[in-house]
């Protein structure tokens, strides 16, 4: 009888030792890092309001009032061969003082930040290895290229019309 | 009887060989005329005889045809003292009726604008057109794009203005042929508007081979990293050559525009007329093998039919004007042109109950009387002074519009070939 209550005893002793054990506590120290999209997944067209709306917060930072955006639809639908409009348009509003765009001193100061900032201004993503070097490359061989330049480019690209 | 002449091309399907007919002539002019107009103002020269119940005839279409003005209630002209009483003086000393052959009752099957377009460009009204809605058959411009080979500067469709399905009418959805055939489109109302200056005027241009070859460098590489999922971003696909060239003639004409050096009518006070300007310099800088002009303002009978009566006195003066030029400023091009003309559609026999300032009644278009119209050509090859059918002998229908250009520029049996154009479209040189 005393030994089936020791046993008992000895039990319940274990399950309060058990019960009182505090959990290890683990801290992985990890950098921050911005998650972008990555290209494979945009297979969504833009309409012709999605990309002029986009087109104008990407060069001015800030969004398009709805007469502005009604005005350069209209006149888009005024010409029949979309890709020479929108160079037309984009070039225009390239000229525009207002824009955000980088001066050509700034931009050959850093090329690496160039790059960076332009993928992810247009194409909402990070430059890999391969389109950061020859990006960098381009501008280095050819001093004549200016941000507006670049920015064209981009703005003009099969990627940039989806999302 | 033609010959048959069989002419290498280049095409943008990437065929390289293309058979043609002998041409007629080498360049077609389509002026769709003018947003819906009835045979009674028209061709039948009632004035406001068969509209308004008052005993005024006449014939306010000088430029196109034979017949005296109106005597009295003039009010489709300029203003003097009195609202539109100066009638335009006449454009052409000899008219185009007797210049050509006119057609005088034409059966136009489809009443609505945009399916009379339709009808006119595709040659079917087998279709249903929706608005905001391409094509479902080709277009006479991918036609002669793909069958004759020509380039998207060699094809050009000038709206005056951008309202529903206007732009979309320079290509179909057609699988066979769609936006790689597509013409060139413009709508000067709108492109040299303030707001066209406001967003295509004045932009940078680059150095074609020095920027612009970099640019494309890049774009290239960046369309390399994006596996797309679609070719198509709609419009016409001209040639990087042919996007400097047409770039170059659109900064010219803003240029000239803004001091005023644009070659335009006479009289320039409403949309079509000041668009026929600019058809004036497409023409001049390209020398389309086919420009279709899209006049449309008569289309405000819907509401008032005094300004109607102005709108077709300014469309017929529009043509006028554009056939003077071509003659006067284009020689060579004037020995090698067709000037075909025709609306879309009529309009209602009887009127709606709008009325205008002249307490005249307004008309829509739905009834058997819409689909009566009239067409002319005139120019290369056409006989003279010709007048065919009457309002009991119906000749022609719109959909051999389509027949027509293709019989003028060689390829129409290329065209009938398809099996899409109605089954009883002809060339109207085949009804002569």
């Amino acid at each position: 009888m005393n030994m089936h209550v020791s046993r008992w005893m000895l039990l319940l002793g274990l399950l309060f030792i058990a019960a009182c054990r505090s959990d290890d506590q683990y801290l992985y120290e990890v950098n921050t890092l911005d998650v972008l999209a990555s290209n494979d997944h945009k297979s969504r067209q833009k309409s012709e309001d999605q990309y002029l709306a986009t087109l104008y917060t990407n060069l001015y930072q800030e969004s398009v009032s709805g007469n502005k955006l009604a005005d350069m639809r209209e006149v888009m639908a005024s010409f029949g061969d979309k890709d020479l409009g929108r160079q037309m348009l984009i070039s225009r509003l390239l000229v525009d003082p207002e824009i955000n765009i980088p001066t050509n001193a700034e931009m050959r100061a850093d090329l690496d930040g160039f790059v960076e900032e332009t993928y992810r201004r247009f194409l909402v993503r990070e430059p890999s290895m391969a389109e950061r070097t020859y990006l960098k490359n381009i501008l280095i061989k050819n001093p004549q290229l200016t941000p507006d330049m670049i920015y064209l480019s981009f703005t003009l690209a099969e990627e940039y019309q989806f999302y | 009887m033609a010959g048959i002449l069989s002419m290498p091309y280049i095409l943008p399907s990437g065929r390289v060989f293309a058979k043609t007919n002998s041409r007629k002539a080498n360049h077609v002019v389509l002026i769709l005329f003018a947003g819906g107009i009835r045979q009674q103002e028209s061709i039948l020269q009632r004035y406001l005889e068969g509209s308004q119940n008052e005993a005024l005839p006449g014939n306010i279409l000088y430029n196109l045809l034979e017949g005296e003005p109106p005597e009295d209630k003039i009010v489709y002209g300029q203003n003097g003292s009195r609202a539109g009483e100066i009638p335009i003086d006449r454009m052409l000393g000899t008219t185009l009726q007797k210049q050509g052959t006119l057609f005088r009752e034409v059966n136009a099957s489809n009443v609505g604008h945009y399916g009379g377009l339709n009808v006119c460009l595709q040659g079917t009204d087998q279709a249903t057109q929706g608005l905001k809605q391409r094509p479902l058959n080709p277009t006479i411009f991918e036609y002669l794009r793909r069958h004759a080979g020509l380039s998207a500067t060699d094809t050009w469709f000038i709206g005056s203005g951008i309202g529903n399905s206007i732009p979309l009418l320079h290509h179909s959805l057609h699988p066979d042929y769609g936006e790689a055939y597509a013409a060139n489109f413009l709508a000067p109302s709108i492109t040299f508007s303030s707001k066209g200056y406001e967003h295509f005027a004045d932009g940078r241009t680059y150095h074609p081979e020095q920027e612009l070859a970099p640019i494309q460098q890049i774009k290239t590489f960046l369309d390399l990293q994006y596996d797309k999922v679609s070719d198509s971003l709609g419009g016409v696909q001209n040639t990087k050559a042919e996007q400097v060239i047409v770039r170059d003639f659109l900064e010219d004409l803003y240029a000239r525009t803004r001091t005023q050096e644009i070659l335009m009518p006479p009289v320039r006070d409403n949309n079509d007329l000041k668009s026929i300007g600019y058809a004036a310099e497409v023409i001049r800088r390209f020398q389309p093998a086919l420009t279709v002009v899209n006049l449309e303002s008569s289309d405000v009978c819907h509401s008032n039919f005094t300004q109607y009566l102005g709108n077709m006195h300014r469309a017929d003066h529009a043509v006028g004007f554009l056939w003077n030029y071509i003659q006067q400023n284009l020689p060579q091009m004037a020995e090698e042109t067709i000037l075909l003309v025709v609306p879309e559609c009529g309009r209602n026999e009887n009127p709606n109950p709008i009325r205008d300032e002249n307490n005249w009644f307004a008309y829509d278009h739905s009834d058997l009387n819409s689909q009566r119209v009239f067409g002319m050509m005139a120019g290369k090859n056409v006989p003279q002074n010709l007048s065919i059918g009457d309002e009991n002998n119906p000749i022609g229908q719109t959909s051999d519009v389509v027949l027509t250009i293709a019989d003028i520029l060689g390829i129409k049996e290329q065209v009938a070939q398809q099996g899409l154009v109605h089954p009883s479209s002809l060339s109207w040189f085949d009804r002569i």
